[in-house]
């Protein structure tokens, strides 16, 4: 049995254990269409008004912003357990993982599954598939692969934030406030184009935290809009291996900060 | 009215308690109101690139709307609806009971806490004012009596945000869903309410949706009054009016479905 | 042999806890965060002892004796402080997935199942985790239901079973990997009396038919009577005590009880009232129709005890009481603390 399809099963057990509840799980699915919903209303609203934002059209915008979502959604798979880490780590309900024989961090986030994952997915298809249209983009396998990967490594960004904002539990035994905060940033600059924000917001999102490569970088990319970018076209296409040095140095100081756990109840 | 002034210490007390909480759970207060900030300088942002250098959009000047928005915002902080939070959690642990049968009437008790918690807000909101200047825009307003308008709009606008919350808090009593029924709630206001676009860019459909709603009374209408986008005694007195309505609709309404949540309490309780 | 190497080695374990010192008061929060001053408190404050492969341990000690701590270190959920730490070879929370392997926790008061499904769902997740063999997950499995009674409840999600049933979940899902040792943490907590005898039948059984070490931790003191030879009895960090059960007993509460039943008869004519002046015994409790004597057997045989007393009353009946753990522990801690 390898690490991965261990992964998986105990995700899968924790995906079974949370759809129980099934009004929950419609009302949270609501709650995140209509937060996103609220999201895109908004830009829409001022887009049909406006015509475009910084050079980017209606459809350009909802093709970010739908990429952005699926990209959350990837990325909460396994860490939208987060919100819920400072209780576990405060009741000393984390025992749990300490005596287990696969890596704490896998098996708390495979606890239990984020249901409104589920709610971003499916309002950040439904947007990308129309904003594809209005776009009208031609789809190479390149391009694909691109997608895919870019995906997958804005998900490892997003993630391995909350991960990092996560381990601040064991040693302040707080975290939950930081993680909405985190989330906020990125659902208010990761959404739109980063050039709206000026200068020096886009420049601190790009070289020091980098959220512009979440969703905003490889949308330039596909939608070939790189000459507005501020890092090298060549950089922009390596946006997919940000994701991979992120989450490697989270998952080190998750480690780290993990050995300052008291438990409960001495 | 003379029961309810001997009851005044009584709520006094209680609402003393939620703005004690509001203070345990300052680190969440203050997590919400950096949230709200963020929102003010994402709508600065966007509202900025879309009028591109333009000096007006449909004879609003950018500055004008900005300070809209940011008051919007703002306010939507001191409104949010508590006690859908403290009713629901008493129902699940058990203790409505315990409310019931002290002995002060139940509404008054959950309108006396609302008020303690805004109360417990309000200072933390008042601290983030010159920030919100910084991230978004504010300028004084219209007139002096534009200011006391809108500070009687603003306290009708209170009245039916508690209203509301009201009404979700009893949806409790039958599902354990109202937390979620309340975030679908807040979404709700900052849309239809105006709090990310005012109305009057509204698509007509839209709008005509927004105006049959009694979200715009929370922001839209105050915040106008302010700027002086609704401004003349006819005007003025129109709007708060509309307010006034929507007050009686949701107290008829809320007292309504609270006979009928106070019949599912007795079957609990026997 | 191998056999004769201890399987859990603790030498000088310490456990401090470092808390920021609050301060009282409407600004008491601010002060908090920028004064950093601590409070330290020591939970286990240097703890030595070695635990032989297959022994059955009671340890045990009153709340906040630092039980828990130790337990957590052993298990490799808490870091020590200092002090030398290893089970089966391995420093627990350095190597914690592998010492996994080696170990079953069981925690009273805290469930280790999938909360929200079938009691037999966790079992095969546990299963994939340790990567047990079909056959042996089978088999096992089996005796477990067997012994346990899991049969009614298997299929039941583990929210909605007893504390009884769910106790006896646990501790499957704590031993199908067959661990070599296993920590016990308030096994029998708010349990009837049928479920305790129950799960103390079961690690008696585990313990004997499989060599399994247990380390049980317990405020029912009943637990170790009936399970433990050997004891380690903590106090404010430190051991009090190891050894044996009966050592215990003899040096710390030597005496006995013998309760007199006086004959109906003797009631009016004095008798009763004689008093008793024998070397080693004392009068510990007198009533109408009663005498209760404290007395050393060092001093005093019992033979020779009942030879007087029936020599001087009109008895009806005799019984010697043997000191039960809890009035020896009771004992204990009360000379502790008078003497600092």
């Amino acid at each position: 049995m390898t690490r991965f399809t261990l992964s998986f099963d105990l995700w899968m057990a924790g995906l079974r254990g949370t759809l129980q509840y099934r009004t929950d799980t419609f009302i949270v699915i609501v709650m995140a269409l209509a937060f996103q919903g609220t999201g895109f209303a908004f830009i829409w609203v001022v887009l049909s008004r406006f015509g475009s934002l910084a050079g980017w059209t209606l459809g350009q915008v909802a093709f970010l912003y739908g990429l952005r979502l699926i990209v959350h959604a990837v990325a909460g798979v396994l860490t939208g357990p987060f919100f819920g880490l400072e209780q576990q780590v405060r009741t000393g309900e984390f025992d749990r993982y300490l005596v287990r024989p696969l890596s704490p961090l896998l098996q708390f986030m495979t606890q239990r599954v984020e249901i409104s994952i589920f709610g971003d997915l499916l309002g950040g298809i439904a947007i990308f598939v129309v904003a594809d249209q209005l776009v009208g983009l031609a789809w190479t396998p390149l391009a694909f692969a691109y997608l895919v990967l870019a995906i997958a490594g804005g998900a490892l960004v997003e993630g391995a934030t909350r991960i990092l904002i996560g381990a601040l539990s064991f040693r302040f035994l707080a975290s939950q406030s930081l993680l909405f905060l985190g989330d906020s940033v990125f659902s208010t600059f990761a959404n739109y184009p980063l050039t709206i924000f000026g200068g020096i917001l886009r420049f601190l999102f790009t070289f020091a935290f980098p959220l512009a490569f979440v969703a905003y970088i490889p949308a330039s990319v596909l939608l070939g809009r790189t000459a507005e970018l501020q890092v090298e076209p060549l950089l922009a296409y390596l946006a997919p291996v940000v994701g991979i040095i992120w989450i490697a140095a989270s998952v080190r100081v998750f480690d780290r900060e993990l050995r300052n756990y008291q438990s409960a109840g001495h | 009215m003379n029961a309810t002034a001997s009851r005044l210490p009584a709520y006094v007390k209680l609402a003393g308690l939620q703005m004690q909480v509001a203070f345990a759970y300052r680190g969440q207060v203050l997590g919400g109101l950096l949230v709200v900030l963020l929102r003010i300088l994402l709508l600065k942002a966007v509202w900025t690139a879309a009028y591109a250098g333009r000096s007006d959009a449909d004879g609003v000047a950018l500055p004008d709307l900005i300070t809209f928005l940011t008051l919007g915002n703002l306010q939507l902080v001191l409104m949010r609806p508590m006690l859908v939070w403290y009713v629901q959690r008493r129902i699940h642990e058990g203790l409505i009971g315990l409310d019931l049968v002290r002995p002060l009437p139940f509404l008054g008790q959950l309108f006396a806490q609302q008020v303690g918690a805004t109360a417990g807000v309000l200072p933390f909101v008042v601290l983030s004012v010159p920030f919100a200047f910084v991230f978004g825009n504010l300028a004084p307003p219209a007139s002096a009596g534009a200011a006391l308008a809108y500070l009687a709009s603003l306290l009708l606008a209170y009245v039916i945000a508690t209203l509301i919350g009201l009404l979700m808090g009893l949806v409790a009593f039958w599902t354990t869903q109202s937390l979620g029924i309340g975030v679908i709630y807040e979404f709700a206001t900052q849309f239809f309410g105006g709090a990310l676009v005012p109305l009057y860019f509204f698509p007509p459909l839209l709008r005509t949706v927004a105006d049959l709603l009694p979200f715009q009374t929370q922001v839209f209408i105050p915040v106008s009054i302010y700027t002086g986008a609704i401004s003349g005694p006819a005007d003025i007195a129109r709007a708060l009016g509309l307010q006034a309505f929507w007050i009686a609709a949701l107290a008829v309404i809320a007292w309504i479905v609270w006979q009928r949540a106070r019949r599912i309490v007795t079957v609990y309780r026997g | 042999m191998p056999g004769s190497e201890p399987i859990i080695r603790v030498d000088g374990l310490v456990k401090t806890f470092r808390s920021p010192r609050r301060h009282p008061g409407p600004l008491g929060a601010l002060r908090t965060l920028f004064t950093r001053e601590y409070t330290v408190k020591s939970a286990v404050d240097g703890i030595s002892f070695n635990v032989d492969r297959g022994e059955l341990i009671g340890y045990i000690g009153p709340n906040g004796a630092g039980k828990s701590t130790t337990i957590k270190m052993l298990t490799g959920i808490l870091v020590p402080t200092s002090g030398e730490l290893r089970v089966a070879g391995l420093v627990p929370w350095m190597h914690r997935e592998e010492n996994a392997l080696n170990i079953g926790v069981v925690f009273g008061q805290r469930s280790q199942l999938w909360w929200d499904l079938p009691l037999i769902e966790s079992f095969e997740l546990v299963a994939k985790m340790y990567r047990i063999a079909p056959e042996r997950y089978g088999r096992d499995l089996g005796r477990f239901r067997e012994l346990l009674g899991l049969d009614e409840f298997i299929a039941t999600p583990v929210r909605q079973l007893s504390l009884g049933q769910r106790m006896r979940g646990d501790l499957t899902a704590a031993l199908l990997h067959d661990p070599r040792v296993v920590y016990l943490d308030e096994p029998t907590v708010g349990l009837d009396v049928v479920a305790k005898e129950r799960i103390r039948t079961f690690i008696e059984e585990i313990n004997r038919e499989r060599g399994t070490t247990v380390i049980l931790t317990t405020h029912d003191l009943a637990d170790v009577e009936r399970l433990c030879r050997r004891i380690i009895l903590i106090d404010q960090g430190k051991v009090l005590y190891d050894g044996t059960v009966e050592r215990l007993t003899a040096s710390y509460a030597p005496d006995r009880v013998l309760v007199v039943r006086l004959a109906s008869d003797s009631a009016n004519d004095g008798t009763n009232e004689r008093p008793l002046d024998l070397p080693g015994v004392e009068v510990a409790q007198r009533e109408a129709g009663s005498i209760r004597l404290r007395f050393d057997p060092a001093v005093m045989p019992a033979p020779t005890l009942i030879n007087e007393v029936v020599r001087r009353y009109s008895v009806s009946d005799l019984s010697i009481l043997e000191p039960d753990l809890e009035s020896v522990i009771r004992e204990l801690y009360e000379r502790r603390s008078a003497v600092p």
